[in-house]
């Protein structure tokens, strides 16, 4: 598991200027956990996975990577970690099979041969494992990012990026990938920007924007930021339908919008019956109910625009 | 040890693919090799006409170096191969400093050194291994020039005095 205590990591580029790329971090993820990690470029994600993944030293604060303490136990944290670093870094003039021998052997993986082999196969390059890398697509690459990454069987895996640049297929290939590794147990650490894939991929997500501004699952920030809402679609909305919803203990508020009666409430499934013969005994005539689901996107962007506003004020 | 094996056979694999590095460690030392031999043999053709007076255009503080009966031909190809065996103590510095400079910028350029320093390497075994990428194979590369160097000089009919003044310590 990961367990960060007010990680902060400051950079001093002149005397008089300090850039704060991560301010006083502090969050845990579970063992088997998916976590997303947000934010908006420049927001310090990459910085806090280097910090995570002992590449750079932190300002302030401390981490403890699958036990280990950052700073004091860097080699075993590393011994124990998968990093997928946002760009693939492969080594272009030497062959795929060559290129995964080379970290299998710093690694200390026993069976250099037979790992590579495995994921070769696994991520569908057995068959151009003797060609050089230069010569494979950004989709190939990525995959054979992946597969050095696993090579050491790490619980933990720090991926940044995983499907950045890539071509719907290949996306939809590395998010299969993704979960199952998810499904073998391994702690993920996910950085993107890809929100669907989040909100499909993550148990939790954490929105980040230099310190973290929310971390939930991505039900509960749903319902935390815009609350729970029921859209009624009926053949047409009389107005005095309102007052009759309106009424109803549970509900916070409702609206009209494009004859759907969009309603605010606490409780949907305890409710919604008593709308809906509320709504039938006053006439209305019910085509459909659903609830109004806010896509990740909305609430990412509506978080991160609250947290500038607040920047901004103070 | 083992990681340091692995940078070592990393860079050398990575690095003389490349036409540069390749280049300054071959194609130089070919040139080190090929100029001096060429010099000599233009004095070596010239040797009839050698008198005291071409003895004479070697420095003064040289002619300790022309002992031993040498004739003045000798003398001179010896006070030449003085100026030209510089030529071969370059070697190990022109084939390190291309091998290093390439590796930092391969790395950079594919951006291979964060995933590297991921990795549970040591900061000493990285920079040993990189560090004797680059210098092992100057080293081999200098002595089998000199050494080729060497063999080819009878060829062009240099004396055995002046083969065994370039052999022996200068």
């Amino acid at each position: 598991m990961i367990e960060i205590k007010n990680l902060t990591k400051i950079f001093k580029i002149k005397k008089s200027e300090d850039i704060h790329a991560v301010v006083d971090l502090s969050l845990s993820v579970a063992e088997g956990e998916v976590f997303g990690f947000l934010g908006p470029n420049g927001a310090g994600k990459t910085t806090t996975v280097r910090m995570l993944t002992s590449l750079i030293a932190p300002t302030e604060g401390t981490a403890w990577i699958n036990g280990f303490k950052l700073g004091e136990n860097d080699q075993e944290i590393r011994r124990s970690v998968g990093i997928l670093t946002e760009s693939p870094g492969m080594y272009e003039r030497l062959s795929a099979f060559k290129n995964l021998s080379i970290y299998a052997n710093l690694y200390d993986v026993n069976d250099v041969d037979g790992q590579v082999q495995k994921y070769l196969q696994m991520l569908g390059l057995w068959s151009r494992r003797d060609d050089a890398v230069g010569g494979f697509s950004k989709g190939m690459r990525q995959k054979l990012a992946i597969a050095r990454t696993l090579l050491h069987e790490p619980h933990i895996l720090f991926l940044d990026e995983p499907t950045s640049g890539l071509d719907p297929e290949a996306a939809s290939l590395v998010r299969s990938f993704i979960e199952e590794l998810s499904v073998q147990g391994r702690t993920i650490f996910m950085c993107t920007h890809n929100l669907n894939e989040a909100d499909h991929l993550c148990n939790r997500i954490g929105i980040f924007n230099t310190s973290l501004i929310e971390v939930d699952t991505p039900a509960n920030l749903r319902q935390k930021i815009y609350g729970r809402k029921v859209v009624f679609h009926l053949r047409a909305v009389d107005p005095k339908w309102i007052g009759v919803v309106e009424k109803i203990p549970g509900v916070i508020e409702v609206k009209n919008v494009e004859e759907k009666l969009v309603v605010s409430l606490e409780d949907p499934e305890s409710i919604n019956p008593v709308i809906i013969r509320d709504l039938v005994n006053a006439g209305a005539d019910i085509l459909f109910v659903g609830e109004l689901r806010h896509s990740l996107e909305e609430i990412y962007l509506q978080t991160i625009r609250e947290s500038e506003t607040e920047k901004v004020k103070s | 040890m083992k990681h340091i094996r692995t940078i070592i056979d990393k860079e050398w694999a990575e690095v003389f693919k490349n036409r540069m590095v390749l280049f300054a460690t071959i194609f130089i030392p070919l040139i080190f090799i090929v100029l001096p031999l060429v010099m000599l043999y233009i004095t070596n053709q010239g040797m009839d006409d050698f008198t005291s007076a071409a003895t004479a255009d070697v420095p003064a503080g040289f002619l300790p170096a022309c002992s031993d009966g040498m004739s003045g031909g000798d003398c001179m190809q010896i006070y030449v191969m003085n100026q030209f065996l510089l030529l071969f103590m370059m070697i190990p510095v022109i084939i390190p400093v291309t091998i290093a400079s390439y590796s930092i910028v391969g790395e950079k350029a594919t951006h291979s050194l964060e995933p590297l320093l991921a990795t549970p390497i040591t900061t000493i075994e990285l920079l040993a291994g990189k560090s004797l990428a680059a210098a092992l194979p100057a080293i081999l590369v200098g002595w089998a020039s000199f050494g080729l160097f060497l063999a080819a000089l009878p060829l062009i009919g240099v004396s055995q005095a002046v083969i065994g003044y370039i052999a022996g310590p200068t």
